[in-house]
């Protein structure tokens, strides 16, 4: 177990840098997911799981191996199909003679590892894709009676397809709140693709530079729960968060059911992260405008009739970002907002 | 560079700075729809004061203490949004991209950022929003002050507001009648009461019809008094000279009936509403008889007589009486029988005969009368007789016949005495005195 590491200033900069290293490290072999990247981070830092949702052969798979690579991490990747069992996932125990007794003896699965990637999450059963919820929330796995933890650290980093539908099973809302950011992978640029042509050639690996150990990430991770969250912070978090529920005066008027209390604590622990990734001891209101987006989206659900016009859960969070502001109280119309930079 | 105490100093007061800027707007937002409704009122209120000539200084408390009110009202609506420090702290932080840096610093988490360079208050003012109301409430005001007003009242008519002029004659009259003191004292006081009562009403109301009539009636019945005591005045005068002239017969039949119209004279100058004053009376009460009048020193009634005529004179001028018919006056008290009318009273017909001598000059005229009718002959009487008409036959003795032979009706209900006899009654008296 890591020592907890007492957060200065030099120490948050120190961080920063270390952090900035790891981007840079990630951004040598994808082009132009800065931001993805960032937010990724983030959620390592947060201790959160990550749900990646884009279109095949956009870097999804590429994107945790590289950060399972640079940050040395054990890591085992799961296809998800639909006759994959729960068994597959956690761990099966196999019955093996000894001595000449036979014994059952626990397999562990492909979740005990440090990060996980299960690839088309969405095409394996319910039944399979609810083995990861003890897994991701409890970080440990219960067999046969047998409760086995899992090693620390450990992230699901989970993928789907928008486009192939058929022959999916759509995540329940009770696992979809499990993952602390939903992040959608776009389509490179040309530019982007111009430099991917460029660097990378078809069955060849890209070289992967380490520029993390894992128990350094760990040792910024715990760093990250002693940022501070000032009074306003937290105010702007729970008011955010309060907008999401259903409420006919506001833009959550096209809401069916809004965030949970895991949205606000995720999100806090997003805001943290993100003030450790600039070398701040504190969070800030901007960090939350940053990070809200990813924690609520997929933690809202819009109304049948709302969502066939077209209104979408991330349209919905840029509306509620402008309609909540940080300042709780007012200007008058004699004087402008003031400038938020 | 400034310590960390001083640091947290500065960054505190802005944010109070900051937020007493925003709480000052607040009040603004809320007290200038009020004070663009207060100028807009008082702009018609400065015009329509302006008008009736009040008082500046109590306008400009009014308006001072209505602004003050309304501005309270103003600061406690706006309370309830009003901004405390640590929202002040917030919009500082915001505005100068520190990341809230000021409220984890406020909540001893960091140290206290270090001072920009150039602190401002994180506002953008709208100037418009505040100097339109303002400045369209002083051109309101200004409107109100320099506008054109026709005042109602000026100071001059306050003092002494033009009144009808009945009211002006009427005063002319009292002030005039008071100098002279013909007449008694306590009828100019009621006159003037009267007076007064008709100027207690307000201004506004001088010039209504009704109160026009009511000075005029006033008026109007003031002169027909006057007059009436000029002629009485006038009578008694003529009265006077005419019993001093009837010799020393003091019983006569002619000095009997001077002496009466005397009375008669006196009692309508004392009786009426504009009495003649208690000091002439009391002279003149002195001469009511032909004894004393015949008695009294020639000086003396030479000056109350000359005092007499001077004020019936006086009495003429000021009630406009029409000389003429002060000489018919003069001429009919001195010749009073035969003259006719329902008032002559009674009295000796000229060169009637009498049981007194009488001193028949060139200059007089003699009055004979016979009271006896029983020795009279029938011409004597049957030409002259007063009697009610009888209501029989009012049908046919009310047609009276004009000169241009038309008939006309009497008017039902009057009274009337014919100086004629129907044809029935001068058959009856004619078979009578057969």
């Amino acid at each position: 177990m890591i020592e907890p590491t007492t957060l200065t200033e030099q120490s948050a900069a120190e961080a920063a840098q270390a952090l900035k290293g790891l981007s840079a490290a990630v951004n040598e072999v994808l082009f132009g997911q800065e931001t993805l990247i960032e937010t990724v981070i983030l959620a390592l830092l947060s201790g959160g799981h990550l749900l990646l949702e884009g279109l095949p052969g956009l870097g999804k798979t590429e994107l945790v191996r590289t950060f399972s690579r640079t940050l040395d991490l054990d890591t085992k990747r799961v296809q998800f199909t639909p006759d994959l069992l729960p068994g597959d996932i956690t761990g099966n125990p196999m019955l093996q003679e000894k001595d000449g007794q036979r014994t059952f003896v626990f397999q562990e699965g492909p979740v005990f590892t440090n990060l996980m990637l299960a690839d088309e999450i969405n095409r394996a059963s319910p039944k399979t894709q609810s083995a990861l919820l003890e897994a991701m929330q409890e970080r440990r796995v219960t067999v046969m009676g047998i409760t086995h933890d899992l090693p620390y650290p450990f992230f699901v980093f989970a993928t789907q397809n928008p486009i192939e539908l058929e022959g999916t099973y759509p995540l329940p809302e009770a696992q979809l709140d499990r993952f602390l950011f939903k992040l959608t992978v776009l389509s490179a640029t040309r530019e982007t693709l111009e430099k991917i042509i460029s660097a990378r050639i078809l069955g060849q690996e890209p070289v992967v530079r380490k520029s993390m150990t894992g128990e350094q990430l760990l040792r910024i991770s715990q760093m990250t729960s002693k940022v501070y969250l000032p009074d306003v912070v937290k105010s702007y978090i729970a008011r955010l968060v309060h907008g999401t529920y259903p409420n006919p005066d506001t833009a959550a008027k096209v809401i069916k059911f809004g965030a949970s209390p895991r949205a606000a604590i995720g999100l806090a622990s997003a805001a943290r992260a993100r003030a450790l990734l600039e070398g701040r001891v504190h969070a800030s209101v901007d960090d939350v405008r940053a990070a809200a987006p990813y924690v609520l989206g997929h933690r809202i659900i819009v109304n049948y009739q709302d969502r066939m016009e077209g209104v979408t859960p991330e349209s919905f969070v840029a509306k509620l970002l402008t309609e909540i502001n940080p300042e709780e109280a007012e200007l008058p119309k004699t004087l402008a907002a003031a400038k938020i930079q | 560079m400034p310590s960390a105490i001083d640091t947290e100093r500065i960054w505190k007061r802005n944010a109070r700075r900051t937020a007493w800027a925003a709480n000052c707007f607040w009040w603004l937002q809320r007290f200038l729809p009020f004070f663009l409704g207060l100028n807009l009122a008082s702009a018609v209120a400065v015009i329509y004061a302006r008008q009736q000539e009040w008082p500046q200084d109590r306008i400009v408390a009014i308006y001072a203490a209505v602004l003050v009110v309304l501005a309270l009202i103003a600061l406690g609506l706006a309370w309830r949004r009003f901004l405390s420090q640590r929202d002040g702290m917030l919009r500082l932080e915001q505005h100068l991209g520190l990341k809230s840096a000021l409220s984890a610093a406020s909540e001893g988490a960091i140290a206290w950022p270090p001072l920009p360079e150039q602190l401002s208050v994180p506002y953008q003012f709208r100037w418009g929003n505040i100097t339109t109301p303002i400045a369209v409430s002083a051109t309101l005001l200004l409107i109100g002050c320099l506008i054109p007003v026709e005042t109602v009242r000026a100071d001059v008519v306050i003092d002494n507001p033009k009144q009808p002029m009945a009211w002006e004659e009427l005063e002319a009259w009292v002030e005039e009648l008071t100098e002279d003191e013909v007449v008694e004292e306590t009828a100019l006081k009621e006159l003037e009461k009267k007076l007064d009562e008709l100027r207690q009403q307000p201004t506004e109301t001088w010039f209504t019809q009704s109160s026009l009539e009511a000075g005029d009636s006033l008026r109007d019945q003031t002169q027909q008094d006057l007059q009436k005591l000029a002629q009485d005045m006038m009578k008694t005068s003529a009265l006077l000279d005419a019993m001093r002239q009837a010799g020393d017969e003091p019983f006569s039949q002619e000095a009997m009936a001077l002496e009466g119209a005397l009375q008669k004279a006196l009692e309508g100058m004392q009786l009426g509403t504009t009495p003649l004053s208690s000091e002439m009376m009391e002279q003149l009460k002195k001469m009511g008889n032909s004894q004393s009048c015949q008695n009294i020193d020639l000086s003396k009634y030479k000056l109350v007589k000359g005092t007499l005529d001077e004020n019936a004179q006086k009495l003429c001028k000021l009630a406009k009486l029409n000389p003429d018919a002060l000489e018919d006056m003069i001429l009919m008290a001195c010749q009073m029988p035969g003259n006719g009318g329902i008032d002559r009273g009674p009295g000796a017909a000229p060169l009637t005969a009498s049981p007194f001598e009488s001193r028949v000059t060139p200059a007089s005229v003699e009055g004979v009368s016979n009271e006896d009718m029983r020795n009279a002959a029938l011409g004597q009487t049957l030409a002259i007789q007063d009697r009610a008409p009888d209501e029989n036959e009012a049908g046919e003795a009310f047609i009276i016949k004009t000169s241009q032979g038309s008939d006309s009706l009497g008017q039902g209900g009057d009274v009337v005495w014919k100086n004629q006899l129907s044809p029935e009654e001068r058959k009856l008296l004619e078979n009578y005195f057969q």
